[in-house]
């Protein structure tokens, strides 16, 4: 439909009119007076010329009407008003997790490209819109801002690759697009290879989902992680494998460290179920270890969820609030890189609100009140209302008393230990002693509530434990006891961070293809993108980590087959408009330039056919016109 | 009419001449040769004594010589009469035709008359009209520039019936300088034999406006004679321009070869240049004026 934004131009077809009464005007001959008729005569045109002369004015007549018609309809500035140019805003939304690597076989097309190629077909159905596309993952980002550079739009569908990551967020994707779109998207279309779990039609979201046909082998690691023993001899693998197939599988699973290959097992998986598999290693633990489930070359349909990685966890240094009198031999061990202090030297009851520790010790001069639950070592201090400590006992001859038998003595030999003295201490009765001397509680160990306390009886400067094996022995358990150590987990999934948390010094990532970066440089740094190990370096200390695909990327595939076939109907009804898609649908193209320049050049044809004397007048140079110069 | 020329261009025309190619016999001294003994101091010739000769001529020592009565005879100067003919019909006024053959008129009175020349405006048109009759003198370009100024258009031309008229009336030869468009359907060769057999020596200066030369316009025209009033319907193409500049340059080729052949002096001028143009650069390029 053709309508016009500036109707009122349309008066000047009046002009028409004029244009007209000239012509005929002109037609009417003009009185031209001359010196003499004598050159004249004889040049009056002959009958058959004057008919061929009537219709040369009347066609000159009608291309200046037609000019005129063209440019002041141009004027009038038309707009041709069409419904077939879809909606004026839309956001493509690609599913950009890991399994849309996957494809059908070694010749199969990836997901990827069939996404791209749907995105390009719902693109050019909405010629158009100001369209956005935001790739779906477990970081979901804004691959093109709102634009109606479709060029630039499908640059950027060509160079699109699904990263390593899980599922996106759906609260997180509608949030982007209402970023991009304040007012709404027209249309979104989410193009994903699983069926949501959350109701997107019922957002009016047109969810489509591609994928391939059932893949010949469709199996995945889902699990790797290695623990050292207890005995402290090998390692333990513990490794699940998932079997996406509608019938049992076997395969043989090989496990290798640095290209050595530390075991090797054929095992059989059941239809449609994961299976767990435990292997030990013995030796000292390797930094690094790799899994791999061999299907056959190019049967998988995703053979990257096949190999997963691990490395042993790293332990955390205890976080230690010390208050009151330094101890020598306790701080050395503890600052031996067992633990961070933090050093202070009287009590106050905000210190545990304002502090973050696992373990708090306390020495002589320290006077608690207050506390609140926590972990505490108290080196022959009291700490009320559990333990009370008044002067010292006489010990020099006295031989330390095992009470208890008790994990934390295993291996030691307290009778070796010479104690000069020790101080009188009265404990609660809820509490456990393991050693005494003399009848003094020397060991004591309390635990209720959120409340554990282990008490020492000692004067490390009074007595050899401090120089003996047994001392860091005991102090490792009893910090054990109090505050399990932490192990830092270095298992990690795609699409996370590397843990880089109160990094001081300078931190330097090497990634799985051996390249390296700064943290705090320009380059994406620190982000675990795709999987493999990765080192985190950190003054004299490297932490390993290992990034594996999010397990459910796996198991998607097969959901996705029977999503596929659910979706195949479902997707044969169109998805219900959007509120505002039935005005967006009607796109305007401007028609006015297109009509004047057809005016200018009708015009131009006029003047070069018809209007010889604007030309002629031109052609002839004044110098004609001189006296000698008018020779024929 | 504004001052006919101005200051400027008299001072120029001070220092030319108005050249002649004959001899006139003139009625008073003046500057120019005439085949008649005069009573200058240059010399001549000797010529046999006739009875009624003035004997104080005789030369007595060729006498002495020869025996036989020889007298010398000198060199007389007398003045030239010129005529200006001056087409005043109404083609004249297309073009402003009129106005610069008034001036051109006016300038070559000037040059004849400050040669002590006797100078006379015949202006014609159907026929030859009243107009300043031939006299020397400074009052006389007075009289001319007068004349000139008051001049307009009128009538259709005739050239042969005006100079016709002009040779019964006169009889005494001179520069008979016709200035017109020669526009005349009743022709021209007539009229300038005539002259010519009186032995006038004849300058023919055509005037034609760039109107009649190069005509601009264009379509359905109907076109009007403005001295007889006809009318012509004719729509006027390029072809049509074409054929009218060719038929006027016919017309021209045909005019000057006819003065050529009989030995009169023929100049194209245009209104459209200016006077200080024709005179300064055209006629002197001729040698009508030096």
């Amino acid at each position: 439909m053709v309508t016009l934004l500036a109707g009122g131009m349309l008066w000047l077809l009046g002009l028409g009119a004029v244009i007209t009464i000239v012509y005929f005007l002109k037609r009417q001959a003009r009185r031209a007076p001359v010196s003499s008729l004598m050159f004249w005569r004889g040049l009056e045109r002959q009958p058959q010329s004057a008919l061929r002369l009537r219709w040369t004015q009347l066609l000159g007549l009608f291309l200046q009407l037609l000019a005129l018609g063209a440019l002041v309809t141009g004027l009038a500035q038309p707009v041709w008003t069409t419904s077939a140019g879809g909606v004026r805003t839309l956001a493509l939304v690609l599913d950009g997790s890991a399994s849309m690597r996957a494809h059908w076989g070694p010749e199969g097309t990836p997901r990827y490209l069939r996404a791209t190629r749907e995105a390009l077909k719902a693109l050019r159905s909405n010629p158009a819109a100001e369209a956005t596309l935001i790739g779906a993952q477990e970081r979901s980002s804004v691959l093109v801002p709102p634009t109606h550079d479709h060029g630039r739009f499908e640059r950027a569908l060509a160079n699109f690759e699904p990263t390593y990551q899980g599922n996106a967020d759906i609260d997180e994707l509608v949030s982007l697009i209402q970023s991009q779109f304040p007012d709404g998207a027209d249309r979104v279309i989410y193009i994903t290879d699983h069926q949501p779990s959350v109701d997107l039609q019922g957002l009016g979201w047109d969810v489509r989902v591609i994928g391939s046909e059932m893949s010949p082998v469709n199996v995945a690691l889902t699990r790797f992680v290695v623990r050292e023993q207890p005995s402290g001899d090998g390692v333990a693998l513990f490794l699940e494998a998932w079997n996406g197939d509608d019938v049992p599988r076997e395969f043989t699973l090989q496990i290798s460290s640095d290209e050595r290959l530390l075991a090797a097992r054929a095992v059989g998986i059941p239809a449609e179920t994961s299976v767990q598999f435990t292997f030990t290693v013995s030796g000292p633990p390797a930094p690094r270890y790799l899994a791999r489930l061999l299907t056959g070359e190019g049967r998988d349909d995703w053979p990257e969820d096949d190999v997963r990685y691990a490395t042993l966890p790293a332990k955390q240094p205890w976080r230690v609030l010390w208050v009151g009198e330094g101890d020598f031999y306790l701080k050395r061990f503890l600052l031996a890189g067992q633990a961070t202090l933090s050093q202070h030297s009287s009590w106050d009851a905000s210190l545990l609100l304002s502090t973050v520790n696992d373990v708090v010790v306390l020495t002589g001069g320290a006077e608690v009140s207050e506390p609140g639950p926590g972990r505490y070592l108290l080196l022959g201090t009291s700490l009320r209302p559990w333990v009370e400590v008044d002067g010292d006992v006489d010990t020099a001859t006295a031989r330390v008393r095992v009470e208890a038998d008790h994990p934390l003595l295993e291996g030691l030999d307290p009778a070796d230990w010479r104690l000069l003295r020790v101080p009188r201490t009265h404990v609660a009765p809820q509490g456990r002693v393991i050693l005494s001397i003399n009848g003094v509680p020397l060991l004591y160990l309390y635990e209720v509530g959120e409340v554990r306390l282990a008490f020492l009886g000692v004067d490390l400067g009074a007595s050899n434990l401090g120089l003996s094996v047994d001392f860091p022995i005991l102090m490792h358990r009893l910090l054990s006891w109090l505050s399990p150590q932490a192990e830092a987990e270095t298992v990690l999934t795609t699409g996370t961070e590397l843990p880089m948390a109160n990094a001081q010094s300078p931190v330097q990532v090497i990634g799985p293809d051996g390249r390296s970066c700064q943290v705090g440089s320009d380059e994406a740094c620190g982000l675990v993108d795709r999987p493999g190990f990765y080192e985190l370096v950190r003054g004299p200390r490297t932490v390993r980590y290992a990034a594996n695909l999010p397990a459910e990327e796996s198991r998607q595939l097969r959901e996705e087959a029977d999503a596929i076939s659910a979706n195949a109907s479902s997707s044969a009804t169109t998805p219900p408009p959007h509120p505002q898609t039935a005005e967006a649908l009607r796109v305007a193209r401007p028609l006015w330039p297109y009509l004047v320049g057809l005016g200018v050049a009708l015009l131009a044809v006029e003047l070069v056919l018809f209007d010889r004397s604007f030309f002629s007048a031109r052609a002839r140079p004044r110098a004609a016109t001189r006296t000698r110069g008018w020779d024929p | 009419m504004a001052q006919l020329l101005d200051d400027d261009f008299l001072k120029t025309l001070q220092r030319l001449t108005l050249l002649t190619r004959g001899r006139f016999r003139g009625r008073m001294s003046g500057r120019r040769l005439t085949p008649r003994a005069g009573m200058s101091l240059e010399f001549a010739e000797y010529k046999e004594y006739h009875p009624g000769d003035d004997p104080r001529y005789v030369d007595w020592n060729l006498y002495g010589r020869l025996g036989k009565l020889f007298i010398k005879v000198f060199t007389r100067e007398e003045d030239v009469p010129v005529y200006i003919f001056l087409d005043v019909s109404r083609s004249m006024e297309i073009g402003d035709k009129l106005r610069a053959a008034a001036r051109l008129a006016g300038a070559l009175a000037y040059l004849a008359l400050k040669d002590l020349n006797r100078v006379g405006i015949f202006p014609f048109a159907s026929e030859l009209a009243h107009g300043v009759p031939p006299r020397g003198g400074h009052r006389q370009i007075f009289e001319i520039f007068r004349f000139l100024q008051e001049i307009s258009p009128t009538g259709e031309t005739s050239i042969n019936e005006s100079l016709t008229r002009f040779t019964r009336v006169r009889r005494e030869s001179g520069l008979a300088i016709l200035i017109s468009d020669m526009l005349s359907e009743g022709g021209y060769e007539e009229g300038l034999a005539r002259l010519r057999y009186h032995r006038y020596e004849i300058i023919v200066l055509h005037l034609l406006a760039p109107e009649d030369l190069d005509p601009r316009w264009g379509g359905e025209l109907r076109l009007w004679n403005v001295e007889n009033r006809d009318e012509l319907l004719l729509h006027v193409s390029r072809e049509t321009l074409r054929s009218y500049t060719r038929a006027l340059s016919e017309y021209r080729r045909e005019l000057e070869a006819f003065c050529r052949e009989r030995d009169l002096r023929y100049f194209a001028l245009s209104s459209g240049d200016s006077l200080e143009e024709i005179v300064l650069r055209t006629l002197r390029e001729g040698a009508l004026v030096g």
